[in-house]
């Protein structure tokens, strides 16, 4: 295995135990060593560590690892180093979900159905997520009738689901309770705050399964790297090829959407380092993207709660913003 | 059961023009076969046809069985086709490029082996690009992509290579390298190799079989010798045409004879 597959290896073993010691509450070396080989002195400590921090940081490196593979999938299959999982509407889609479920379920309407209050919680993840497969849906079926079959299409019907569902959203919040605008608001700039350990163990699955069934199609997806024509003549089922990864990447992406909310750049700018740093060959690029990518969102989120004392500042304000600086770094690094 | 690839009856038409016009040929095995003609002429549709990448009317079989019938992965290892257009995008290096004419013989949980990576070689070493195995794809140029593409198609192992255009950017030294080395392996493998050319001269010099096309019809089907007529050139190709016949040369010798004023006009009847 050579130095740089160490390296990411390392680096993934550590930014989790490391990222335990930050945070609002201060978790000392000894509280953590009894906690680990025997039992909290303190229950308080005991909930911080078992049911706060450590699905908050398992969830930060699945949702990383999620959102750079999907990024990572959608380049390879699009042909397109600036396709991004947000691209195919999912996160105005979501934004469309939450906007509804919190102008519903929090207005004197929606408390007069009389519904339990688990249901009130998990209105805005559940609606966000079924937002999210709406418009990756809406975009698949308009970029395979309307607009024919050719990628490009399908990144440009993309774009216009998005300020099509973005502007059905805002004229929701602009009619709606201004309490409620607040909410999805915040709730778009992504955070991991709201993490509980349930939604760590189905994250788990979804970014296991996913990376897994992407990496044995790996050869095949690199075949599409040289076109459409020339992967048909290697035997790749090009549409069924580009109809599981799309299905995938929806998946993924929407169940990280619909709970953490809006986290840009991170499918985006992960790959790129990945394939600059390892290789661009899809196997490669996915558990290169997964690991670095994990990394990247556990060292974000610590940022994120460890920054202002008693005050979180939103993930994907972050991530946007280390985003965009390193695109313009790597724009200028490539000019003559 | 015929042996070889029979094309019946093919009719291609995109956005209501007429491709290719009923052309039925058979292509029997271990043959090298070019396809010819002006630009225009339906060749690259014809190979794509063949190649099972594009459908129209009429049926094409390929050892007695539809070229619909066989799945992807079983076309695949029937068929090696080198399109014309080839670009790509990221950096992906001359080896992994070869490499990928294994997959239509790998599961989804096979490993590359040992033996894998010597054919991958093998090849690479055929078309002169040994030395350039880790250069990325995108640096190579025309010729050179050229090369690698055909090594893939080497490693493909089918026992039909289709080629479109093969040696469109080589110099006259790989021209003939390239074309050498698909000959012998119709003589020493019994493979079938289909070409399109444009060079009359070496396909003359290589093609047991050549077909002429014009605005998406048959014209000719047959030995060099045959469908090498002054006549039947100069029309096709709208120029005046010598056709040079030895029983000393092995191969005949075309030669246009360029108009001295005016160039008459080569879309003359031809269809919109």
């Amino acid at each position: 295995m050579n130095k740089k597959w160490m390296l990411l290896i390392v680096l993934s073993v550590c930014a989790p135990l490391c990222s335990v010691f930050f945070g609002a509450a201060s978790l000392t070396n000894d509280t953590l060593y009894h906690c680990v080989v025997a039992q909290c002195s303190d229950p308080i400590d005991s909930a911080i560590l078992w049911d706060i921090r450590l699905p908050r940081i398992i969830v930060g490196f699945l949702v990383g690892a999620g959102l750079s593979v999907a990024g990572a999938t959608l380049q390879n299959v699009t042909r397109n180093g600036l396709a991004d999982p947000y691209l195919f509407g999912v996160v105005a889609g979501a934004g469309l979900g939450a906007s509804v479920a919190t102008l519903f379920f929090n207005s004197q309407l929606g408390l007069s159905w009389g519904l339990p209050t688990a249901f009130y919680n998990m209105a805005l993840p559940g609606s966000a997520l079924i937002g999210a497969i709406f418009a990756v849906l809406l975009v698949q079926l308009l970029s395979h009738t309307t607009f024919g079959r050719r990628m490009e299409h399908m990144l440009l019907a993309g774009v216009a689901v998005s300020f099509m569902l973005s502007a059905l959203s805002q004229f929701f919040l602009f009619v709606g309770d201004p309490f409620a605008a607040n909410q999805v608001v915040f709730w778009l700039m992504g955070s991991l705050a709201r993490v509980e350990a349930w939604y760590a163990g189905v994250m788990f699955v979804i970014v296991l399964v996913s990376i897994f069934i992407l990496y044995l199609y790996g050869p095949q997806l690199d075949a599409l790297l040289l076109g459409d024509d020339n992967a048909k003549t290697l035997g790749v089922n090009v549409t069924r090829m580009r109809v599981l990864s799309l299905l995938i990447c929806a998946v993924l992406t929407a169940a990280i959407v619909a709970y953490c909310g809006g986290i840009g750049f991170v499918g985006l700018m992960i790959p790129h380092i990945i394939r600059h740093w390892l290789g661009v060959t899809s196997r490669i690029l996915f558990l290169g993207s997964a690991l670095l990518g994990g990394c990247f969102m556990v060292w974000v989120d610590v940022f994120a709660r460890a920054a202002f004392d008693g005050r979180e500042i939103p993930i994907g304000i972050i991530t946007s913003a280390i985003g965009s600086v390193f695109f313009l770094l790597a724009m200028r690094q490539r000019q003559p | 059961m015929s042996t070889g690839l029979a094309v019946n009856a093919i009719s291609l038409k995109i956005n209501h023009v007429a491709i290719l016009r009923d052309i039925s040929i058979h292509f029997p095995v271990g043959k090298f076969y070019g396809v010819l003609g002006p630009n225009g002429a339906g060749k690259t549709s014809l190979l794509k046809c063949i190649s099972g990448q594009q459908f129209g009317d009429g049926e094409i079989r390929w050892q007695g069985r539809k070229l619909t019938e066989y799945s992807p992965q079983q076309l695949a290892q029937q068929i090696a086709v080198v399109n014309q257009v080839n670009d790509t995008v990221f950096a992906l290096t001359t080896q992994q490029v070869v490499t990928m004419g294994l997959l239509p013989h790998k599961s989804l949980l096979s490993r590359y082996t040992d033996a894998d990576k010597a054919r991958v070689n093998q090849a690479l070493k055929d078309v002169g690009l040994a030395d350039k195995s880790h250069q990325h794809f995108s640096a190579l140029s025309g010729g050179e992509q050229q090369r690698c593409l055909i090594a893939r198609a080497l490693v493909q192992g089918a026992p039909l290579l289709i080629l479109d255009e093969p040696v469109n950017h080589l110099d006259v030294y790989y021209q003939h390298q390239i074309l050498h080395l698909l000959h012998q392996l119709c003589t020493k493998q019994n493979k079938t190799v289909i070409v399109s050319l444009h060079d009359l001269n070496l396909a003359a010099a290589y093609c047991d079989h050549v077909t002429l096309l014009d605005h998406g019809a048959c014209l000719a089907h047959g030995s060099p010798r045959e469908v090498f007529r002054p006549n039947l050139l100069s029309a096709t190709f709208k120029l005046p045409c010598q056709v040079h016949a030895s029983a000393q040369e092995r191969a005949i010798r075309i030669e246009f004879i360029p108009p001295m004023g005016e160039y008459p006009d080569q879309q003359n009847g031809e269809q919109a």
